[in-house]
């Protein structure tokens, strides 16, 4: 193995399990210079034999770029690599872009190590499986530092086609991560459901599928239209209400009861919306249940 | 009674409350010599002025039309409504299409009873709200005897551009209905969640919103794709597997644990999630959460 040098790379991974790997393929298919890095140092040898400098530690690994970018299986992960001897030391006036996924506030409290070492940080999330990355359209959205985003666009546009810079506020990437993965989750748990009554009454859940595919563009039109009473506040005169929306749920635990399937998700979701009838907001838009939601913490 | 004009075809709607009588506007409009009957007679002069008729009973109703359409609150107001020996007795050898929301249970009862009487009988779903019907994208989900389909195509074609015949099993319409329900209440719960989790970042709601309806068509694909899988039951890993999707539950559990947010959402989902992962589906396609919910709760 070559001594890894400062300046060896244009950027150093640290972290090689399936996504950490795939960024450091990616950035070596970019015509990047690569040094990476890995608690176990197999990880790396396919992508040595492709053209990347392995560092002896994390220490080396981080001197040897001016950015350097971390993606390990959490935020523990993280703070025991840059916690080791001499790494936050060397990470001194360089910048950090945390993609391991976390929370808000793992963001933040990732954000307030590097401030007080003098690292630019970026936190960043990528919506994406590791056999995407490097697409035109894969999303990655990064938050923190305006500076140290100007200086690694170039090298995380390779990562990403469609890179979304969230701002200063250094949780944002990893919030709206959270907000469309809940989203997606909310659809995912609504159409399983929705396979399950289709199995209980015998019609083909591939049909159903295709179906879905169909109106998807109508519920994130629906989903806007909500977005947008949420944030004026404006909850009257509802194309359809609470209560209607409420009404259609039972219906749909009662099914789950006649049919003997499943009823965790109706009986979930029709208890939540009555709980927004229940509260007065029944002749308003199914978004009022927001009121509801952010009393009951 | 007055008969209609004998060049016309009749149609009778029996409701009259938003959605029927908007489709007996549309009938109208369309041509045809329309008889309507709803409980209250205040509802229909609109209509009688329009040149409606106004049938003294549901079973005057009936009798006026080869075809009756009919669209009430719920299948309680419709069985009261059709339930009568005067009803029965002017049945036979007339269509009743149901476009009354029911469950796929109460769509075969309606039928052994309409059938019992010598009528042809189809369940309609209407996909829409009143001021979106009778356009070319206007979805009509229909299930029940191809002949009585034939026969009333031309007059639900006046009424959405977009029929979708779902086969002889006339519980169908109803189970698609719902199914398609529960994934737009799941997506619109996930949405209100992700809504939270922006208010308490400080980010616009509009724009989340905006933001969703962007990436909603593709959210589609990947159901529809899941559909596949399910209907296959091969759930051999072609993306991610799903307990990745389980740690991004937990992400969004712990996220809102820390901003203090309601966790009723998050904890459901990935209380789904970790059951399934806990199952032993953990490295199989996110799909095979399904199997969790066949398993009755």
């Amino acid at each position: 193995m070559r001594e890894t040098g400062e300046s060896e790379g244009e950027v150093s991974v640290i972290g090689l399990g399936e996504m950490g790997a795939a960024l450091a393929q990616t950035l070596l298919g970019g015509g990047r210079r690569v040094v990476v890095w890995n608690r176990t140092s197999a990880k790396a040898d396919p992508l040595v034999r492709a053209g990347a400098v392995l560092a002896p530690d994390a220490a080396a690994a981080v001197r040897a770029s001016s950015l350097v970018i971390v993606c390990v299986t959490d935020y523990e992960a993280t703070r025991t690599i840059l916690e080791a001897e001499g790494v936050a030391s060397a990470l001194s006036g360089r910048t950090l872009i945390q993609l391991t996924t976390g929370t808000p506030q793992d963001a933040r409290n990732g954000g307030a190590w590097a401030q007080t070492r003098g690292v630019e940080y970026l936190d960043g999330a990528i919506l994406a499986a590791p056999s995407q990355v490097g697409r035109p359209d894969t999303p990655i959205f990064v938050s923190g530092s305006e500076a140290a985003f100007r200086q690694s666009e170039p090298i995380l546009r390779i990562l990403a086609g469609n890179l979304q810079y969230r701002g200063e506020a250094v949780g944002a990437a990893s919030a709206w991560d959270l907000a469309f993965l809940s989203y997606g989750f909310g659809g995912i748990m609504g159409f399983y459901h929705g396979a399950r009554i289709m199995e209980s009454e015998n019609i083909p859940v591939d049909t159903f599928g295709s179906m879905m595919a169909a109106i998807s563009p109508v519920i994130g039109e629906f989903a806007r239209y909500e977005g947008e009473a949420i944030q004026t506040g404006e909850f009257g005169s509802p194309e359809s209400s609470l209560e209607i929306t409420w009404k259609g749920m039972e219906m749909i635990r009662r099914h789950a009861k006649e049919a003997r399937i499943n009823a965790v998700f109706p009986a979930f979701a029709a208890d939540f919306f009555k709980e927004g009838v229940t509260a007065g907001y029944g002749n308003e838009r199914p978004s009022a249940l927001i009121k509801v939601l952010r009393q009951s913490a | 009674m007055t008969i209609a004009n004998e060049s016309r075809q009749a149609v009778s709607v029996i409701g009259l409350g938003l959605m029927g009588f908007t489709i007996a506007r549309l009938l109208l409009g369309a041509g045809y010599a329309v008889t309507v009957w709803n409980r209250t007679r205040a509802k229909a002069e609109p209509l009688i002025a329009e040149g409606a008729i106004l049938a003294p009973s549901a079973a005057a109703a009936v009798s006026a039309s080869p075809i009756t359409l009919i669209c009430v609150y719920d299948y309680k107001a419709t069985n009261a409504i059709l339930e009568t020996d005067e009803v029965a007795a002017a049945l036979a050898g007339r269509i009743l299409v149901q476009l009354t929301t029911g469950s796929p249970q109460e769509a075969r009862e309606a039928e052994a009873w309409a059938h019992q009487h010598g009528a042809g009988y189809l369940d309609g779903a209407i996909q829409v709200a009143p001021d979106q019907m009778a356009q070319p994208d206007t979805t009509i989900l229909l299930s029940g005897a191809q002949t009585a389909l034939g026969q009333s195509e031309p007059i639900l074609r006046v009424l959405g551009g977009n029929l979708t015949y779902l086969g002889e099993k006339i519980g169908a319409a109803s189970a698609m209905d719902m199914a398609t329900l529960s994934y737009l209440y799941g997506a619109i719960l996930g949405f209100f969640h992700g809504a939270l989790i922006c208010e308490a970042e400080g980010f616009d709601v509009g724009a989340y919103g905006a933001i969703i309806a962007r990436v909603a068509p593709g959210f589609g694909e990947f159901l529809k794709h899941e559909g596949t899988v399910i209907q296959t039951g091969d759930y051999a890993v072609s993306q991610s597997p799903l307990r990745i999707s389980t740690e991004a539950t937990i992400r969004i559990l712990q996220a809102a644990r820390e901003s203090r947010l309601n966790t009723d959402f998050p904890a459901l989902v990935s209380g789904v999630f970790q059951k399934a992962t806990a199952a032993g589906y953990g490295d199989e396609e996110l799909a095979a959460a399904i199997k969790v919910l066949r398993q009755s709760a």
